[in-house]
C-alpha cells in the first residue's frame, strides 16, 4: 500500500468539505476521486498535496505520516486544471524547475527533459513559451513537468476539463499509457464518469464530503452499494416495492397499488418480509421481446411501447409497464425494432437487478 | 451589425460634446506650452516670433534648479521606500487571510482619502514638537506615507493577476517559499513593481500642499517654488519650467503605460 | 510550514506569522507618522491657545469649535467650500457621464487615447494646471484678449479670482475621477441586456434611461463622492485661482497653522473639514452600499 488516508476531515468555517474520508491506494494504481462539484474531491486531493492541512485524520505515504509535511517535501507532484505553467519560463525551464530544486546536475537535467518530452510526444519544443502552445500541448507539458521529478504519487486535478471533447479522449488514452508505462501511483480527480471509468483501476465515488463507494469501475457500475452511486454512474429504472415473502435467496416483492410483482435476488444485504426497498435495473439489462420465455428465473412483464428512438448503434425505448415508465436500451443487432404503440414484453434475469433499502 | 451598434452614434451631439470636452481638457496645457515660447516678458502667444529665451532664463534661477534636484531626490527616495514597504504589504494583503486585514487595508489607504491639509497640519505640529521641522527626513516620511496607497494598489492588481496555482505548482515541485517567491512571484510581479514605483515618483514629485505646511526656508521643492512664484513675480519663465515639467510627466507616463495599464489601477 | 500562506485559509491549528511580519514595518511607520499625529491633532483641537505655536492641553475646551461656528467669516468660508464642492460634483457628473458613455463605446486604441486625454490633467502638476487657467482667464489673458479682439466685449471680464474660476479649475482636474467609475460601471453591464430590450421593442433612448442609466448608478455615486471629497480637500487650486477673496476651508487651516500659529484653532478647523469631506462621504457610501445589498438580496 502506497498512499493511505485515515479518517481525514476538513471544514472551511461552517462548511464541511471533507467528512471522515479513508482509503488506501496501491503502488502503481490509478485511483480516481469521482463525484459532482462540491463533493470534496478536489479538497481531498489538495490535502494529499499538502496545500491544506486536515482538521482531523492522517495521510500516510509509504507508511510514513506526511500529514503535516510542507508542500515542497512530500513526494507528491500536482498537475492543475489550468496547467499552471510558469509563463515567464520556457518549456525547458518549466520542466527543469523541479529537477533544479532536486539539485540534479545540468547534464542530467538535459537528459531527463529530453526523455520526458519524447514520452509526451512533443520533442523539440524546449525553447517555446507556454503562451505559444495549444491547450493540449500545455497540458502535456504540465504532466511532463510533474512526472520528470519522479514523484512517489502523481496528483491530477481535473486535468482534461479545459480541453475540447476530442482532445480529451486523445489525451485520456495517452495519459493512461504514460501512467502505466512508468508505473506511477496516481490520484485522479474528475466529475466525468466516462473519464473515470476509462482510466481508473479503482474509483472512489464521493458526495458531500463523504465516500459513497470504492471499487473497480465494474463493481461500481454493476453493484452500486447505495442509490447515489447507482444513479450517479449510469441511468437506471427504479421500482419502489415492499417484500411480501422470501423463498431461499429470492424475495418476492410487490409495488404499492400498481399490481407489480418482482423477484429480487438477495445479495449481501438481507431482506425481511415487510421491508421497503427500491429495486434498480439498468436499461441495458432489460430486453424487449415479442414473446417471453422467462419464467421462474427472472422477471417478465407485459408492456406497451410509448417511445422508440433509433440511435444508430442502439435503440432506446420507453415502455409503459404497470403504470410506470421503464427505459430500455438494446444494441442494434439486426433484430426487429419495436415502434410506438407495439405491445411487447420486457424481461430481465434475477442477476440483472439490484436494490437499496 | 445590428443597428444597436450604431445607437450611440445616432446621438449627434455626443461626438461634438466629447470633442468640445477634449478641447476643454487640453487647452490650458497647450496654452502654457505656447506661452513658454513668448518673445516678450508678457504672457503672449507667439505668432511670428518664437523665442527660447525663457528656457535659457531658467538657468539663472538657481533656486529653481535646486528645487528641481531636491524634488527629484525626494521623489526617488520616497518612491523607493514606498515600493519596498508597499510590496511587502501588498503581498500580505493579497496572498494571506488574517485577522485585522480589513482594518489594515483601510489604514494603509487612508492617506488617499484624507485631505492633504490635515496630513500637512498634523505632521507640522508633530515634527515641530519633535524637533525636525523643515528637514529632508520629515518630507521623506510624509511622502512615503502619501505614496504607499498608490504602490499598494498597483502591485496588488499585479499580484492578483498571478494565479495562486503557479506558486502552488512551484512548491509542489520542491521549491521552498523563498525560492518560489524569487523565481516565480517576483519576476511575474515586476511590471507591477515598476509601475508602482513610477506612480509613487510622480505623486511625490508633484506634491504641493504638504510641502507648504512642512517647509521653512530649506526644503523648497520645485512645486512649492512654483506655487510661491506664481503668486508674486510674473514672467514666462514659469511657463518654460511648466512646459518642461509637462514633457517630463508625459514621458514618464508613456513609459508607465507601456508597463502597466493605468486604467485598471485608477479604480 | 505555511500551508495557509499559500492557500489563504486560516488553519484552525496554527497562525502563520508571515503576513504580520510583512506588514509590520509599514504599519509602524504609519502609526508613528500618521496615526499618532492625527490623534494628536484631534487632541489639540480641544486645547487652549496660549501663544504662537504654544497651547495648553490641561483642560478640554470647546472654545475653538465654538469660535469657528460663531465667526461669520468662517461660516461663509465653510458654506463657500461646500457650495463649490457640490457644484463641482454636479458638473463633473453631468459632463463625465456622457464622456464615460462615449468612451465605453469606443474600440481599444481610440479608448486609450481618450483615456489619456482625461488623465492628462491629473498627471500634470496641480500648480502648472492652475497656471494654465490663469493664462486663460486673467484680465489680460487669452480669452479676454480674444473677446476684445473680436469686439464681443469692451472691457475685460473678471473671470479669474472668482468662485467660478475655482470651480472650472477643479472640474478640469477632477473630471477623471468621475469618468472612470462611471465608465467601469457602464462596461460592467451585460451587453446582451440592450439586445434583449431592443428585441422587446425598446427604442435606444428607452434602453438608455431604463437599463444603462439605472445599472450604472453605483458608478455615478462613487464618482460623485470622490469628486466631492477631493474638492472639499483641495488647497492649491482654490488659492491660485480664487485669490484672497474666495477662501476655502483648507486655506483656513493653513492660515491658522502657518500664519497665525494658532494650532488649536487650526486643528479644530481641520477636524471640521475631515468630518464633512471624509466622514460624511464614507457614511453616505456605506448607506448606499448597504441599501443596495439589501435590495440585491431581496431580488
Amino acid at each position: 500500500m502506497e498512499l493511505e488516508l485515515r479518517g481525514v476531515s476538513k471544514s472551511f468555517e461552517d462548511f464541511v468539505a471533507v467528512d471522515n474520508v479513508s482509503f488506501s491506494i496501491n503502488k502503481g494504481e490509478l485511483f480516481s476521486l469521482l463525484g459532482p462539484s462540491g463533493c470534496g474531491k478536489t479538497t481531498t486531493l489538495r490535502m494529499i498535496a499538502g496545500f491544506y492541512a486536515p482538521d482531523v485524520g492522517a495521510i500516510y505515504l509509504n507508511k510514513q505520516n506526511i500529514t503535516h509535511q510542507p508542500v515542497n517535501r512530500r513526494g507528491t507532484a500536482m498537475v492543475f486544471q489550468n496547467y499552471a505553467l510558469f509563463p515567464h519560463m520556457s518549456v525547458y525551464e518549466n520542466i527543469a524547475f523541479g529537477l533544479k530544486m532536486q539539485k540534479v546536475e545540468k547534464s542530467g537535467i538535459q537528459k531527463r527533459v529530453k526523455e520526458v518530452l519524447n514520452l509526451i510526444q512533443l520533442p523539440g519544443i524546449e525553447t517555446k513559451y507556454p503562451k505559444e502552445l495549444s491547450g493540449g500541448m500545455q497540458q502535456r507539458v504540465a504532466i511532463a513537468r510533474a512526472i520528470v521529478i519522479h514523484p512517489e504519487v502523481l496528483l491530477l486535478d481535473e486535468p482534461l476539463s479545459n480541453l475540447d471533447a476530442k482532445l480529451r479522449e486523445e489525451l485520456r488514452l495517452e495519459l493512461r499509457e504514460i501512467q502505466q508505462k512508468i508505473g506511477i501511483t496516481t490520484v485522479f480527480v474528475t466529475h466525468d464518469i466516462t473519464e473515470a471509468f476509462a482510466l481508473s483501476d479503482r474509483i472512489a465515488v464521493m458526495q458531500k464530503g463523504k465516500i459513497m463507494q470504492i471499487g473497480t469501475p465494474m463493481e461500481i457500475y454493476e453493484k452500486p452499494e447505495n442509490e447515489f452511486v447507482g444513479a450517479f454512474v449510469g441511468k437506471y429504472n427504479r421500482f419502489p416495492v415492499q417484500v411480501l415473502e422470501i423463498q431461499e435467496d429470492v424475495a418476492i416483492a410487490a409495488g404499492q397499488g400498481n399490481g407489480l410483482k418482482l423477484k429480487i435476488k438477495m445479495n449481501a444485504t438481507p431482506l425481511a418480509v415487510g421491508d421497503q426497498v427500491k429495486v434498480m435495473v439498468r436499461p441495458e439489462r432489460i430486453r424487449l421481446v415479442a414473446r417471453t420465455a422467462v419464467t421462474a428465473t427472472g422477471n417478465a412483464f407485459e408492456a406497451s411501447v410509448i417511445g422508440s428512438y433509433y440511435l444508430g448503434t442502439q435503440n432506446h425505448y420507453e415502455v409503459m409497464m404497470n403504470g410506470s415508465v421503464v427505459r430500455v436500451e438494446m444494441a442494434n443487432d439486426g433484430s426487429p425494432i419495436f415502434e410506438k404503440g407495439d405491445r411487447c414484453y420486457i424481461e430481465w434475469g434475477l442477476e440483472d437487478g439490484g436494490y437499496f433499502k | 451589425m445590428t443597428t444597436l451598434e450604431n445607437v450611440w452614434k445616432g446621438i449627434p451631439f455626443l461626438g461634438v460634446f466629447n470633442a468640445l470636452l477634449t478641447v476643454f481638457m487640453i487647452v490650458p496645457i497647450f496654452i502654457i506650452v505656447l506661452v513658454s515660447f513668448s518673445p516678450t516678458s508678457a504672457y503672449v502667444i507667439p505668432t511670428t516670433d518664437w523665442s527660447l529665451r525663457w528656457y535659457v532664463e531658467i538657468a539663472k534661477y538657481g533656486r529653481f534648479i535646486y528645487g528641481f534636484f531636491l524634488s527629484l531626490a525626494l521623489a526617488f527616495a520616497a518612491a523607493a521606500v514606498a515600493t519596498v514597504l508597499g510590496f511587502m504589504a501588498s503581498y500580505a494583503l493579497t496572498r494571506y487571510d488574517f485577522k485585522g486585514k480589513q482594518l489594515l487595508d483601510a489604514v494603509f489607504f487612508s492617506p488617499l482619502t484624507m485631505p492633504a491639509v490635515i496630513m500637512g497640519f498634523a505632521l507640522l505640529v508633530y515634527v515641530s514638537k519633535l524637533g525636525f521641522y523643515d528637514t529632508f527626513t520629515s518630507f521623506l516620511l510624509a511622502h512615503i506615507l502619501l505614496c504607499v496607497p498608490y504602490v499598494i494598489k498597483t502591485i496588488s492588481t499585479s499580484l492578483e493577476g498571478i494565479s495562486k496555482d503557479l506558486e502552488l505548482a512551484a512548491m509542489s515541485l520542491g521549491a521552498s517559499r523563498l525560492t518560489t517567491f524569487l523565481q516565480v512571484t517576483a519576476p511575474l510581479a515586476k511590471t507591477g513593481i515598476a509601475g508602482g514605483f513610477v506612480y509613487a515618483f510622480l505623486v511625490s514629485f508633484g506634491e504641493v500642499t504638504i510641502a507648504l505646511f512642512l517647509s521653512g526656508t530649506k526644503m523648497t521643492t520645485l512645486p512649492l517654488l512654483m506655487f510661491n512664484y506664481m503668486q508674486d513675480a510674473n514672467t514666462p519663465v514659469i511657463a518654460a519650467i511648466s512646459t518642461l515639467l509637462i514633457v517630463f510627466a508625459v514621458l514618464l507616463t508613456a513609459v508607465v503605460n507601456k508597463i502597466v495599464s493605468l486604467k485598471d489601477i485608477m479604480s | 510550514m505555511d500551508n495557509n500562506a499559500v492557500t489563504g485559509r486560516v488553519s484552525r491549528k496554527k497562525i502563520s506569522w508571515t503576513p504580520y511580519v510583512l506588514v509590520a514595518p509599514l504599519f509602524v511607520l504609519m502609526l508613528a507618522f500618521l496615526i499618532i499625529p492625527l490623534m494628536n491633532t484631534l487632541y489639540i483641537s480641544f486645547a487652549h491657545y496660549v501663544a504662537p505655536a504654544v497651547y495648553d492641553t490641561s483642560a478640554i475646551t470647546m472654545e475653538n469649535y465654538l469660535k469657528f461656528f460663531n465667526t461669520p467669516n468662517y461660516i461663509t468660508t465653510l458654506v463657500r467650500t461646500v457650495r463649490i464642492s457640490v457644484l463641482c460634483t454636479l458638473f463633473c457628473l453631468l459632463l463625465g457621464y456622457p464622456a464615460a458613455y462615449y468612451m465605453s463605446k469606443l474600440s481599444g486604441k481610440k479608448q486609450q487615447i481618450y483615456l489619456l486625454v482625461y488623465l492628462a490633467p491629473w498627471l500634470i502638476n496641480v500648480v502648472v494646471k492652475a497656471f494654465g487657467w490663469t493664462l486663460l482667464l486673467s484680465s489680460n489673458g487669452i480669452i479676454n484678449d480674444l473677446l476684445l479682439y473680436l469686439h464681443i466685449i469692451d472691457r475685460p471680464l473678471q473671470m479669474l479670482f472668482t468662485e467660478g474660476s475655482i470651480t472650472v479649475g477643479i472640474i478640469h482636474g477632477c473630471l477623471i475621477f468621475a469618468v472612470l467609475p462611471i465608465y467601469t460601471s457602464i462596461k460592467a453591464i451585460d451587453p446582451h441586456l440592450s439586445y434583449a430590450a431592443a428585441n422587446l421593442g425598446a427604442t435606444p433612448s428607452q434602453i438608455f434611461f431604463k437599463i444603462t442609466l439605472p445599472l450604472s448608478r453605483m458608478g455615478i455615486l462613487a464618482g460623485g463622492l470622490i469628486v466631492f471629497a477631493v474638492t472639499m480637500a483641495s488647497y492649491t487650486t482654490p488659492v491660485l485661482l480664487g485669490g484672497g477673496r474666495n477662501r476655502v476651508l483648507s486655506f483656513l487651516v493653513y492660515e491658522q497653522s502657518n500664519r497665525l500659529m494658532n494650532w488649536p484653532m487650526g486643528a479644530a478647523i481641520a477636524l471640521v473639514l475631515v468630518i464633512i469631506g471624509v466622514v460624511l462621504v464614507a457614511a453616505i457610501q456605506k448607506f448606499f452600499e448597504a441599501n443596495r445589498r439589501r435590495r440585491d438580496l431581496m431580488e
